[in-house]
């Protein structure tokens, strides 16, 4: 009821991890298996170890929070030795993230990764957090074509799949230069850039003065690109933003998402992935869906 | 499918308020019945207590206290979740996930000499219960007005109220309060925790003295459990994570 097939990878139902939130895995294995989700997207890794931003690193906002950590990681070669065996030991579907500065660093990490077990590549073109690279590849259309067709080349026959940038005037434009160039799917939206001042010392909470926004607050902008995104091109979307429950979840597939990410509602609730998959499950009963692939891209837009 | 670790370190419970305690405006002691977490809870660890719906966060507060079933947690209105959490009545159920971090390390053979500076002192009552009769603790406070938690410190050893007003006891700040006792005394562990600068200060105090030091540190957090690497703290052996690698930390290790 629950499976589905994301460029041509199994997900034993449509409820993923995104980047970021998870780590590797490790301390949310107190709360659940990353086998018992239909895939777990990894925290993202860079070709070399990053130590990230200084704190403070996080803001709370009106139902949301502001992140400003830098992609701290330990770069992709522990990823590869230490956090993979352990996360395939458990028997988990596993989306390794990448994010660089330049397309070198890109394109070694696809290289590193094609040989190894992660199931797909996801391509962190939009973290606004990078001083250089991060939010300029994502917001250019030719640069999406370059690093999409390159990572392509050389990812062999593992899927990849774009992270777009909501900071962009027009998603379709930026989500059509990732397929044209080869993507097998898309994932969106990836955080807002905010920030938040303390007005009793008149500085920026962040010590990188503006950071990504998540949460509850930002589901309207995702389920609107999803939508936009959906009806522009013709390979599957994970989608993410603001996702709390399973209503949250099926608003996002029928916008057009194969596959659903939650972030920051596992901050407060650990379980929420797992109370997610349920309430997909008794919705698929109750509204007679076979399979919940029938209900993507199902909203009828008015007039 | 779904397996939940059947020794489970970390948990959600939902914890009744027993007992509420308004020890000045803004500041309340809670008394929680929270068996499973208490049962668990050491020294120095703290929980994250769900707010209102319409904080995305919830919020980490330190355990006071772990006793019999029971968790005693100090609460110091801060901000809009703390501002909510304060205003909860006894017989109300609080949303409770830990216990979490690493707690104090009671391998020591000494007097143990317990420095804590306004609401920094909540975190310390469980290290000087565990170091009953063997332990000296320094209260520092701004002003008379705003001590608290004498007479139950007293329970666990001599307490020395410092003041940096001088209205109540030693006129002067922690470090100088650390400085005085340790004239007449000696220790061998320092456990501290306060204002960063105020542990700053006692982290160079207790290098000069040649004594190890412990401090509970705080960093705005996220997840709590380790996972999204938002309340780091910088130390000589690279970025740790205040919730999961602290908040307890080597003072020596904490580049201040």
């Amino acid at each position: 009821m629950l499976s589905v097939k994301i460029a041509g990878i199994e997900f034993k139902n449509p409820v993923v991890t995104v980047s970021g939130t998870y780590g590797f895995g490790r301390e949310y294995e107190e709360y659940f298996s990353p086998a018992a989700l239909g895939a777990v997207t990894v925290k993202g890794l860079t070709l070399l170890p990053r130590e990230g931003n200084p704190a403070p690193r996080i803001a709370e906002t009106p139902m949301g929070m502001l992140n400003s950590v830098g992609l701290q990681n330990p770069g992709v070669e522990v990823f590869v030795q230490k956090e993979l065996p352990y996360l395939k030991a458990l028997g988990a579907t596993v989306i390794a993230n990448i994010a660089g500065s330049c397309f070198d660093d890109y394109f070694a990490m696809a290289e590193r990764l094609c040989d190894t077990d992660v199931d797909m590549i996801e391509v962190n073109i939009s973290c606004p957090n990078v001083k250089s690279g991060g939010v300029a590849f994502g917001t250019d259309p030719r640069l999406i074509e370059q690093i999409t067709a390159g990572i392509k080349k050389r990812a062999k026959n593992k899927p990849v799949i774009m992270k777009l940038s909501p900071n962009v005037t027009d998603i379709t434009e930026m989500a059509r230069a990732a397929e044209s160039a080869g993507a097998d799917a898309l994932s969106l939206i990836n955080t807002l850039i905010g920030m938040r001042i303390d007005i009793n010392k008149r500085r920026p909470i962040l010590y990188n003065n503006i950071g990504g926004l998540s949460g509850p607050a930002v589901k309207p902008v995702a389920v609107r690109m999803i939508y936009q995104t959906h009806k522009a091109v013709s390979i599957p979307i994970i989608g993410m933003g603001g996702v709390s429950t399973w209503e949250d979840a099926v608003e996002l597939i029928m916008a057009g998402a194969s596959a659903v990410g939650v972030g920051t509602a596992m901050f407060t609730n650990p379980t929420a992935p797992i109370e997610i998959i349920d309430g997909l499950r008794a919705f698929c009963k109750k509204e007679n869906v076979k399979n919940i692939s029938e209900l993507c891209g199902t909203v009828t837009a008015n007039g | 499918m779904l397996f939940i670790k059947k020794e489970r370190k970390e948990m959600i419970e939902q914890a009744l308020i027993e007992k509420k305690t308004v020890l000045r405006d803004g500041l309340v002691m809670f008394e929680l019945h929270c068996p499973n977490i208490a049962n668990k809870a050491a020294a120095g660890q703290f929980v994250e207590i769900k707010c209102s719906p319409a904080n995305t966060l919830r919020r980490p507060i330190s355990i006071s206290a772990a006793e019999d079933g029971k968790l005693l947690l100090g609460i110091e209105k801060r901000g809009s979740g703390t501002e909510w959490l304060i205003d909860k009545e006894v017989g109300e159920s609080l949303d409770v996930l830990g216990p979490l971090g690493n707690g104090f390390s009671f391998d020591i053979n000494g007097r143990a000499l317990i420095v804590g500076g306004g609401i920094g002192i909540f975190p310390l009552y469980q290290t000087a219960k565990n170091l009953k009769g063997n332990c000296t603790t320094v209260l520092a406070f701004k002003t008379s007005s705003l001590v608290v938690m004498e007479k139950e410190f007293s329970a666990c050893g001599e307490v020395m109220i410092a003041t940096d007003d001088g209205s109540a006891g030693f006129h002067g700040n922690a470090v100088e309060a650390l400085l005085d006792a340790a004239e007449k005394e000696s220790f061998s562990c320092i456990y501290a925790c306060g204002p960063k600068p105020m542990m700053a200060a006692v982290a160079g105090a207790a290098k000069k003295l040649g004594i190890a030091c412990q401090v509970s540190l705080e960093e705005r957090m996220a997840c709590g459990v380790g996972a999204c690497l938002g309340c780091v703290c910088a130390t000589v052996d690279g970025n740790k994570r205040v919730c999961k690698d602290g908040p307890v930390f080597d003072a020596e290790k904490v580049v201040w």
